[in-house]
């Protein structure tokens, strides 16, 4: 009895359970480390047989210099207090109360898997695809691999502004040399080969100074070999001067002042051997119109010009006008966010679709000044990253983020008194999960660069759960 | 000559780093290394994501006026990765892309607070 009283594990150190491995679990795991030197153990239970999250699956191939990350990463995951668990689902697998039993705390970093609807007539057709689909088809997600796009159309619109949006817009146009040494699919680089599109709308429904992407992924759009980046005069002059003025402050500046250098009179089509890239502004997307002559396929968007309402700095809103704009298109990609995922016995905000918290303590519930009950920490629950965030920032943003919950952890330690009850590896025995552990991931590592060698790229990843465990277990 | 230089020890300057709650960690910087060389060298906590390349901003720092004054001007690219940088100054830099001078003797160079600057965004 006594020994469940003590303050630490059956080994005397403090056991942490890390959901996800992104850079929300490793910055986690990295600072914890820091801070807990020698007296803490720290598992990662990761849905896919492969770490690293998004890093792996959501960066774009042609940013290499990004995914540099994983080489940090992988040191915090060598170090001897850090265990991986891949193949493992929690929430399938192994419940968070179970999760609860076999840690002193959990960490949840299992990101934003979801995405937001539009919600508009259409959607349905042949054509209509979401820009996270593409995403993780071109970077080789195992559960997006039977997917195919319309890579015969020469326009594409993709609806959103976001740098996911940019990402595919510059994917979909740069030379293919550009891609060709990466760990791009061999599927995907195939497909690219072949595609007709010379052609990219990238639409928002706002203005330019809203636009969600950043000034470093603009820019390289601006640079890319034998595409043209433009915006049109007549939709740059809708925008007020009160927007103007509000580009005006420093973190907008600069990139308002880049986009003015692409502004044309004329929204060209692509010139022989040349593509193009169209930012439109002030467009909300109503409804995505089938192609009569093709049944069943996409053939143009419907858009209804919009116009600013609101503060400018904080809540601005675009309000339809009631002016109609079609633009013809045989495919078309929504990029409007992506979202987290509610897990089953975890408080959920489904408002904003994370996981309510106070300095990475996991709430009981939404804080809300008229409930008569107070919001309180769930004793041993934390979260980090996009689903503690929402999913927005760059790979450094999860710093100052996990740096909150490692802190907070650290700090509620001692109060946390229950041994642990459970251990991970007999849940999962029992449940009969095949788990890709360290040297599984090792060897996954090893054959995709082999495979990656022989192809003269960097990598080619393996895009089955049959190869991935395969190569796992060998 | 050659030969010499090679021998002789790298010349090194005292540098202080400003941490985020205030303490002030003092240094032996090699001349030539990047700061956020020299802080890893010297188990100050400043992240390096991108390995240099500029592509993360996670090497953000903050120098004094004078000594920001006194740097090549920034261009593009550092600029682009900076906008990004969370608690960004009028004197912020990347850390990968400054390199230690020898007039750089005794000057501090202070880390942003991630974790207040998120709160406050
Ligand atoms: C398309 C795209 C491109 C991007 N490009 C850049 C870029 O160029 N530069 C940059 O700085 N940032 C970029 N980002 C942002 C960056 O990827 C994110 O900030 C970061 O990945 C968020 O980290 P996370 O750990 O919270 O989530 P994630 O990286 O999504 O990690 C979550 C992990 O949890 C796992 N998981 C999910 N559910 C479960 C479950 N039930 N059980 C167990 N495990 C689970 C997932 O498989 C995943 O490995 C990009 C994002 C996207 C979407
Ligand atoms: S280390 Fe990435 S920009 Fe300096």
């Amino acid at each position: 009895e006594r020994a469940l009283t003590t303050a630490a594990g059956n080994d005397g150190k403090f056991k942490v359970g890390i959901v996800g491995s992104g850079p929300a679990a490793f910055y986690t795991a990295k600072y914890l480390l820091k801070d807990l030197e020698g007296r803490v153990n720290i598992d990662m239970i990761e849905k896919l047989p492969t770490p690293y999250g998004l890093v792996r699956s959501g960066v774009a191939p042609d940013h290499q210099d990004v995914k540099s990350v994983t080489n940090d990463f992988a040191s915090v995951a060598a170090d001897p207090a850090v265990r991986f668990f891949g193949n493992v689902t929690v929430g399938e697998h192994v419940s968070i109360s179970q999760l609860l039993d076999c840690y002193h705390a959990v960490v949840l970093a299992y990101g934003a898997e979801g995405e937001r609807r539009l919600g508009i007539p259409g959607e349905d057709l042949q054509g209509v695809d979401s820009a996270r689909d593409f995403v993780l088809w071109y970077n080789g997600h195992p559960c997006f691999q039977t997917s195919s796009f319309n890579l015969a159309a020469d326009t594409c619109i993709i609806i959103g502004q976001g740098n996911v949006a940019v990402d595919c817009a510059r994917l979909l146009t740069e030379p293919l040399d550009q891609l060709s040494g990466t760990d791009i699919t061999q599927r995907a680089l195939q497909a690219l080969a072949t595609s007709s599109v010379k052609s990219v709308a990238m639409v928002g429904r706002r203005g330019p100074v809203q636009a969600a992407f950043t000034i470093k992924e603009l820019r390289e759009l601006t640079k890319l070999p034998g595409v043209r980046t433009q915006i049109w005069a007549r939709e740059w002059e809708l925008l007020s001067d009160r927007c103007k003025q509000a580009a005006e402050k420093r973190e907008l500046a600069r990139k308002f002042k880049l986009l003015h250098t692409l502004v044309t009179d004329e929204l060209r089509a692509p010139l022989a051997g040349e593509k193009n890239i169209h930012l439109r502004f002030f467009l909300a997307p109503k409804e995505f119109l089938e192609d009569p002559g093709r049944p069943g396929h996409l053939g143009a968007v419907r858009f209804e010009r919009t116009r600013l309402e609101g503060d400018l700095n904080k809540s601005v809103r675009a309000v339809g006008t009631g002016e109609s704009l079609t633009l013809p298109a045989r495919w078309a990609l929504k990029s409007v966010g992506f979202k987290s995922l509610c897990m089953p016995g975890v408080p959920f905000d489904s408002s904003r679709a994370v996981i309510p918290t106070d300095k990475g303590r996991v709430l009981t519930h939404v804080p809300d000044a008229s409930k008569a009950q107070p919001a309180k920490p769930v004793p041993g629950l934390y979260a980090s990253g996009w689903v503690k965030r929402g999913p927005t920032g760059i790979i450094g943003s999860n710093i100052g983020d996990a740096k909150e919950t490692a802190a907070a952890i650290v700090q509620d330690r001692p109060a946390i008194l229950q041994t642990h009850k459970q251990e991970l590896e007999m849940l999962l025995a029992e449940a009969r999960v095949r788990v890709v552990r360290e040297e599984g991931w090792a060897k996954i590592d090893a054959e995709e660069q082999a495979r990656g060698k022989a192809l003269n790229k960097c990598r080619e990843k393996l895009t089955t759960l049959d190869e991935l465990l395969k190569a796992a277990h060998n | 000559t050659a030969a010499t230089a090679k021998k002789e020890p790298k010349e090194k300057v005292p540098l202080t780093f400003v941490l985020q709650d205030g303490e002030e960690v003092t240094v032996d910087a090699n001349v030539g290394d990047s700061i956020l060389q020299v802080a890893w060298d010297n188990d100050i906590e400043l992240e390096g994501a991108c390995e240099s390349s500029l592509a993360c901003s996670t090497c953000h720092i903050i120098l004094p006026k004078d000594v920001y004054d006194k740097l090549p001007a920034i261009d593009d690219d550092e600029q682009d990765m900076l906008d990004m940088a969370l608690g960004l100054t009028d004197t912020s830099r990347l850390g990968c892309q400054i390199h230690v001078t020898k007039d750089m003797a005794g000057i501090k160079v202070q880390l942003p607070d991630e974790v207040a600057n998120m709160q406050n965004n």
